[in-house]
């Protein structure tokens, strides 16, 4: 009674909260279904969001079956933003007395003349269980963690002595599908929820199904939708839920694999793994009955307007018109909408802005498609209807939707070019608008034909050419040179005939004034600077013996009259008779011909 | 003596090649009749009288390649509602004359009269460049500049040649090969420049609206429509059909008279 009082005046402080009758709920529920004889059973009341109503003792005095061997009372408060709520908890330690299936009757409270009831709770007494051996193999020394559970042995063990199985109503995950037949590209929720009725440690791993042939959203869910308690066959749970809306792409029985949950319960190193099962889903093609021409595989349920920003414009100001599509669905898939045909505007492709909200029961939100058109003409313009089609699912038919048309009146602009630009646009629309194009090219003296072009004029080719070619022959001339300059033997020998020849003219003209000592004086020298020239010996050093030598070696045949006429001149220069003409003539002819003779080589 | 024979070669050629150049690369045609002249200045009579039909008549009798004659045609297609023929007729001015204002300008405000709005693509920067480069000058303009290249290399060969100092010629050396660079990159240009002109085959759609088609039938299933004045690239034709490429890639069968090539 004292502690039933002392609640009392705690609930007086807590009038400052908000009261909800309406939210007042009574749960009860057990640590486990099926409890050993020589266990005990932990039995709880909860009893939530009160507010200021007196609560009253649920006075529990008997159940079958068992005996009460304790109680106790706790207060959870739980923060909801932005409300605190408070609830109660009664506890009870129930003993089993003997072995059967027990119903734990229901609980009726009355709060504020309202009557509240909680569900019955099914449970089972079974075989008393052995205590396992201690687990250390001396047995007198008690660790400290046995020790410790001596200590904690009224309260439950902290550390219990005998490994809990874990049982299947402990720990349990579950996915779901909302439907289970759905169209190509028609939203399905996904739900995986994980159950909790024992404590965890740290956070377990979540590994989500990875169903291929869908495009997914995930839902972030927050607060009470993503944590909540529940209770499930008289236990308490503690729920997460993990939501993602998907889209199927293509037709088919889809399977949904398996989601994986790894949790590690108290402090065992190894992680419990629970799966769920796979979800088949039958995604079935979109009916060909009844599409609308203009349809581009958008599914669920929209809504379309169109707004213009102003209704009255000049011939050279832009209007900027918005057709927002708004709905649920798969909003990023919304195509554009038909455009009419706005011929008395000029218009471009629409600035394209999305706005996606994710809720607990799918995706909807809006898309916005901004249209800037352009007046060609004065007068009153009509904008005609946009239209969308889509397959609304729930409906199971195709709908066609339009925008009502707008009618704009557009009034004489300015004259002249004007640089016009779109205020709404992210874009540069500036553009310089005139009414006509530009006038033609003016009268000409002669029309050029500027058609031929260059390659099929022969010059262009020969331009080509000419230039290589004369390169080839610089190269070759300026190598000659080069050599000439360089190379004495070369340069004597391209030379020896020419001099021969010039000095041979020389003697020539000797010959004729009969002046015999100078003639033969020449022969001589042009006989002998040829054979030097040629043979580029230099002249000095070059014997008779060295020329019947040479000469011998390049011509056999010649050397004996050439080395006659070289001593008859040797003679004839410092001979003191004259010889005739006729036989200045022949030494002269014989020399010339030696040196024609000699030069074919 | 012996720079004689050089000196008379260099006499004699290097006017040669003046004469030469300056003749074949500034003269544009070959003198023809006055006719064709006289029928462009009516047409242009015609024209400023309003009379575009008489216009278009004369301007057709002229059987010349010349950017005023083309431009000045294209405006009278326009007036008379043709946007394709216009177009078409730009786009040859345009080739003859790709730095004229009034061509352009023109042949942007034909575009902006098409149904169907062009679908700017992201271009890299690489490709912008080599684009403004290309339609900066024309083909003809390019084989100038080509051939004006190809003989200051020549020259820097020949000055690299015959001068004596080494430091000269060191400079001659570098001089010529930068401009053989210069060389090589313009000769790329050209060749591009050259493959679109002769080998690729731009075409404007003539008529008010066209249906591309799977296969080169009637019967065969329409892939998408489009409109009087899209800039297409012709490529495949079989007798009645062609196979054209639109700006955005996409391809179908069109019949061959629904356009007219550039």
């Amino acid at each position: 009674m004292k502690k039933v009082s002392s609640l009392f005046f705690g609930f007086f402080f807590l009038i400052l909260f908000l009261p909800k009758a309406e939210g007042i709920t009574v749960k009860t529920y057990v640590d486990k279904k099926k409890v050993p004889l020589n266990d005990k059973l932990l039995y709880k009341v909860e009893i939530s969001d009160t507010g200021v109503y007196k609560v009253p003792d649920p006075e529990i005095q008997a159940i079958p079956g068992f005996t009460i061997a304790g109680r106790s009372t706790s207060s959870n408060y739980y923060f909801m933003n932005p409300e605190v709520s408070i609830s109660n908890v009664y506890s009870y330690t129930l003993l089993p007395q003997q072995k059967g299936k027990f119903t734990i009757p229901t609980v009726s409270l009355v709060i504020d003349n309202k009557t509240y009831s909680s569900q019955p709770i099914q449970v089972e007494v079974t075989d008393p269980v052995q205590a396992s051996p201690p687990q250390s193999p001396t047995p007198r020394r008690r660790s400290l963690f046995n020790q410790l559970d001596d200590l904690f042995k009224d309260r439950g063990s902290l550390f219990p002595r005998e490994k809990r199985k874990i049982g299947k109503d402990d720990l349990f995950v579950r996915m779901e599908v909302d439907k289970n037949q759905v169209v190509v590209n028609e939203q399905v929720l996904l739900t995986f929820s994980f159950y909790r009725a024992i404590p965890i440690w740290g956070n377990p791993t979540f590994l989500p199904p990875t169903p291929t042939g869908f495009w997914t959203e995930n839902i972030p869910l927050s607060g009470s939708q993503k944590d909540f308690v529940q209770v499930l066959n008289g236990r308490r749970y503690n729920v997460s839920v993990i939501k993602s809306a998907i889209f199927p792409v293509s037709a088919g029985s889809i399977l949904i694999n398996s989601a994986q949950l790894q949790v590690q319960i108290d402090l065992f190193p190894d992680s419990l793994e629970l799966t769920t099962k796979p979800i088949l889903l039958e995604v079935m093609e979109l009916p060909v009955r009844g599409k609308p021409s203009g349809f581009n595989g958008l599914v669920g349920r929209y809504s379309m307007n169109l707004e213009v920003d102003k209704n009255e414009t000049t011939s050279d100001q832009p209007i900027t018109t918005t057709v927002t599509v708004s709905g649920e669905g798969n909003i990023k898939a919304i195509p554009n909408p038909v455009k009419p045909k706005l011929t008395p505007f000029d218009s471009f492709e629409p600035e394209i802005s999305e706005t996606i909200e994710k809720t607990p029961n799918g995706l909807k939100g809006f898309k916005k498609f901004k249209y800037v058109l352009i007046p060609r003409k004065e007068g009153k313009l009509e904008i005609p209807p946009f239209q969308l089609s889509f397959f609304d699912p729930d409906k199971g038919r195709y709908e066609t939707i339009q925008t009502k048309p707008v009618s704009v009146e557009v009034a004489k602009g300015e004259e002249g070019d004007q640089a016009i630009s779109s205020s709404s646009s992210k874009r540069n629309f500036i553009q310089r608008l005139r009414s006509d194009i530009l006038f033609i090219k003016p009268n000409q003296e002669f029309l050029t034909d500027q058609g031929r072009q260059i390659y099929q004029n022969p010059i262009f080719y020969l331009l080509l050419v000419v230039p290589v070619i004369l390169l080839l022959v610089a190269i070759f001339i300026l190598r000659q040179q080069h050599r000439l300059s360089t190379d004495i033997g070369y340069a004597r020998g391209q030379r020896a005939a020419r001099l021969a020849k010039q000095r041979l003219a020389e003697a020539k003209e000797i010959l004729k004034e009969g002046q015999s000592t100078d003639f033969y004086a020449l022969l001589d020298i042009v006989l002998r600077e040829y054979f030097a020239d040629k043979w580029n010996i230099p002249a000095p050093s070059l014997t008779n013996e060295i020329i019947e030598l040479k000469l011998i070696e390049t011509n056999g045949t010649m050397s004996e009259d050439l080395i006659g006429l070289l001593e008859n001149c040797a003679y004839a220069r410092f001979a003191l008779s004259g010889h005739t003409e006729t036989e200045m003539l022949e030494s002269f002819k014989k020399a010339a011909d030696a040196i024609v003779q000699l030069d074919k080589k | 003596m012996r720079y004689s024979s050089k000196h008379r070669w260099r006499l004699v050629i290097r006017p040669l090649w003046i004469v030469l150049v300056c003749l074949f690369l500034f003269s544009d045609s070959s003198f023809g009749s006055d006719r064709a002249t006289a029928f462009y200045n009516q047409g242009n009579e015609k024209y400023g009288m309003g009379k575009f039909k008489e216009a278009l008549d004369l301007y057709k009798q002229v059987d010349r390649s010349n950017a005023y004659l083309f431009f000045n045609t294209g405006n009278t297609y326009l007036k008379l509602g043709q946007l394709g023929y216009a177009i078409v007729y730009y786009l040859r001015a345009e080739r003859l004359r790709p730095r004229d204002h009034e061509i352009t300008s023109n042949l942007e405000f034909a575009r902006l009269l098409k149904v169907d709005k062009e679908i700017k693509n992201a271009v890299s920067m690489l490709n912008q460049i080599l684009d403004s480069t290309f339609r900066f000058f024309s083909l003809r303009e390019l084989f100038q500049i080509g051939i004006i290249l190809y003989l200051m290399v020549f020259g820097c060969a020949f000055w690299f040649l015959l001068d004596t100092s080494t430091k000269r010629k060191s400079t001659a050396a570098l001089v010529g090969a930068f401009i053989l660079f210069i060389f090589i990159c313009h000769g790329t240009v050209t060749g591009f420049k050259m493959h679109d002109d002769l080998f690729i085959h731009h075409a404007v759609i003539n008529t008010t609206e066209v249906n591309a088609m799977a296969a080169p039938d009637r019967t065969a299933e329409i892939l998408f429509s489009f409109h009087e004045g899209t800039e297409v690239v012709v490529t495949r034709s079989e007798k009645d059909w062609s196979l054209v490429k639109l700006a955005t890639g996409w391809t179908g069968w069109v019949p061959t008279d629904s356009f007219e090539t550039v």
